[in-house]
């Protein structure tokens, strides 16, 4: 596994974060580069996001992302958001 | 030491690492657990004083199955409010009560019980429960015994709690064992050696942040039961404490670091010295965010700890027995990671099983000493180390004569310990030092920073 594989990048949101997107137009700015086709959060989406979401990049190879929101720790696939977030790192 | 500062990345996060944890029997029919964090405190640091994180998860956990899995926990967290957002002092004039109104920065804390399989029940046993000030001097905290035990609590299961400041109930003489070993009054004996002089108690003038909760024996064991039998296995319990942050954190915003994420341990003491002095520095951080239960992976390194190895290089002809002997460890194996078992010690065993994990193992069956000796069970006093910890035990001296070779007979009646195996001492060992008291929270009221250091 080449060294881009393993490389992370923290993403965070919260509820500054989240007011400045609605006031943006709507969707999670910090992540709307590049993601053309994302529908808008609505409001009882981004009230949810009262709390900080951090979002790691586990392995871009196979598109794993992990979400830590709250004590919790999510894990799943997204090719199209690992891809955009790395094109947006550069 | 015990475990201060003892791996490299806790050595950076002063507020989640353990320092050394007790759990002896302190009435009857209760035991008393403290956890000691925050090490070497210099009692005068204002204008911040010292406090508990309130980004970090405090825990107790009480194992009475023998698997190095708790069935019991106890979770501490804090909260911290300033009063007055205006002042840069900690408080505006003397703090005579834990309501005073010149008291500018506070904590409180709740505390939650964990039980049952896979710690799923959980009770809420208090809420907003006061620390105490940190023990700033005569004029800021005057009266400051009263004022520290008035924080003393009576929790929803009858548990009685404190957490604050309080003095470091350890004592060891820091700069002389890491520098080479060295085992002060006998250094003239040291393959370096200097001028014999005595002991250095390095901690007496610090302070530390201590968790201590008494619970009723019968809320801890596997049956629900205040055992009375000595040899029986239900009597015993193991014994741990740990500190954990989420597992991740930005600093995105000005001062205060944002976390998210699962709890993730950091630090974690059962025996001590054992992250100190077993497990080598490249695995010292991996160690403290393991689980008891998984320390079979650290085995080897109690079968052969490189201490053992060391004293005779670095005491020529002093530990010749020592050097000569090349059976694994058993006696060290049964002290730190299983319990002494039944046939080994006359009347007492405090054996978990064949499990190995770090944990402080106390047979709740055995009684408090009305004497207690410093050097416990090798000395005779069942009630102390390694029967749990007491805050009186002198555990460096015991933990360096059993690496010594002092506990080996009591396996391998074949070996005949060095002359020097039991004249071994950590050198700063002074009652005089410490405040010991017998009643809650046991460990001594913290130095002033007004007259410490003189």
């Amino acid at each position: 596994m080449g060294p881009v594989n393993r490389r992370s990048f923290l993403v965070h949101g919260g509820v500054g974060a989240a007011a400045a997107a609605v006031a943006a137009g709507g969707g999670l700015a910090v992540l709307s580069a590049g993601s053309a086709g994302a529908a808008p959060l609505s409001q009882e989406e981004l009230a949810v996001l009262d709390r900080p979401v951090l979002v790691q990049v586990r392995d871009a190879s196979t598109g794993e992302v992990e979400l830590l929101v709250g004590d919790r720790e999510i894990v799943f696939i997204d090719r199209s958001l690992v891809a955009n977030v790395l094109r947006a790192s550069r | 030491m015990s475990s201060h500062r003892e791996a490299p990345s806790i050595a950076f996060d002063p507020a989640a690492d353990n320092t050394d944890t007790y759990a002896f029997v302190s009435a009857p029919g209760k035991v008393c657990i403290i956890a000691s964090l925050s090490p070497f405190q210099l009692p005068a640091s204002g204008p911040n004083f010292y406090e508990f994180g309130e980004d970090v998860l405090y825990q107790l956990y009480i194992d009475n199955d023998g698997d190095g899995v708790a069935n019991v926990a106890y979770q501490f967290r804090f909260t911290t409010t300033i009063g007055n957002p205006d002042t840069f002092l900690y408080n505006t004039g003397p703090i005579e009560s834990l309501t005073s109104a010149n008291w500018n920065r506070r904590q409180t804390y709740s505390v939650s019980k964990l039980s049952g399989p896979g710690l799923g029940n959980r009770a809420e046993l208090g809420a907003a429960l006061p620390c105490p000030p940190a023990n700033i001097g005569p004029r800021s905290t005057p009266g400051y015994a009263a004022l520290a035990q008035a924080a003393v609590r009576t929790l929803a299961g009858g548990e009685t709690v404190f957490a604050g400041q309080r003095e470091d109930s350890f004592f060891v003489d820091i700069g002389s064992v890491f520098d080479l070993g060295t085992l002060r009054p006998f250094q003239n004996l040291h393959l370096i050696p200097t001028a014999a002089q005595p002991g250095v108690d390095t901690l007496k003038d610090s302070n530390v942040q201590s968790i201590v909760i008494e619970v009723d024996i019968d809320d801890l064991t596997s049956d629900g039961s205040t055992p009375t039998d000595v040899m029986s296995p239900t009597s015993v319990i193991g014994v741990w404490a740990s500190a954990s942050r989420q597992k991740g954190m930005v600093r995105d915003r000005p001062g205060r670091p944002t976390s998210a994420g699962p709890w993730t341990q950091v630090s974690r003491l059962g025996n001590p010295l054992f992250n100190e002095v077993i497990v080598p520095m490249s695995r010292k951080d991996e160690w403290n965010a393991d689980q008891p239960s998984t320390d079979a992976k650290y085995e080897r390194l109690v079968f052969e700890p490189e201490l053992a190895g060391l004293l005779p290089v670095l005491y020529p002809g002093v530990f010749p027995n020592l050097a000569a002997y090349s059976n694994p460890r058993a006696d060290l194996h049964a002290i730190l990671l299983t319990g002494i078992p039944t046939g080994v010690v006359p009347g007492f065993q405090n054996f978990t099983g064949p499990t190995p994990a770090d944990m402080l193992r106390l047979n709740v069956a055995v009684p408090p000493a009305t004497d207690p000796n410093p050097l416990g069970l090798v000395a005779g006093d069942a009630a102390g180390f390694p029967n749990g910890r007491r805050l009186v035990d002198d555990v460096t001296t015991i933990e360096l004569r059993a690496v010594a070779g002092v506990t080996i007979p009591l396996v391998d009646p074949t070996f005949t310990p060095d002359g020097a195996a039991g004249l071994i001492e950590d050198g700063s060992y002074n009652v005089a030092n410490r405040e010991f008291s017998s009643t809650f929270p046991y460990i001594g009221l913290p130095h002033d920073g007004y007259s410490v250091p003189a």
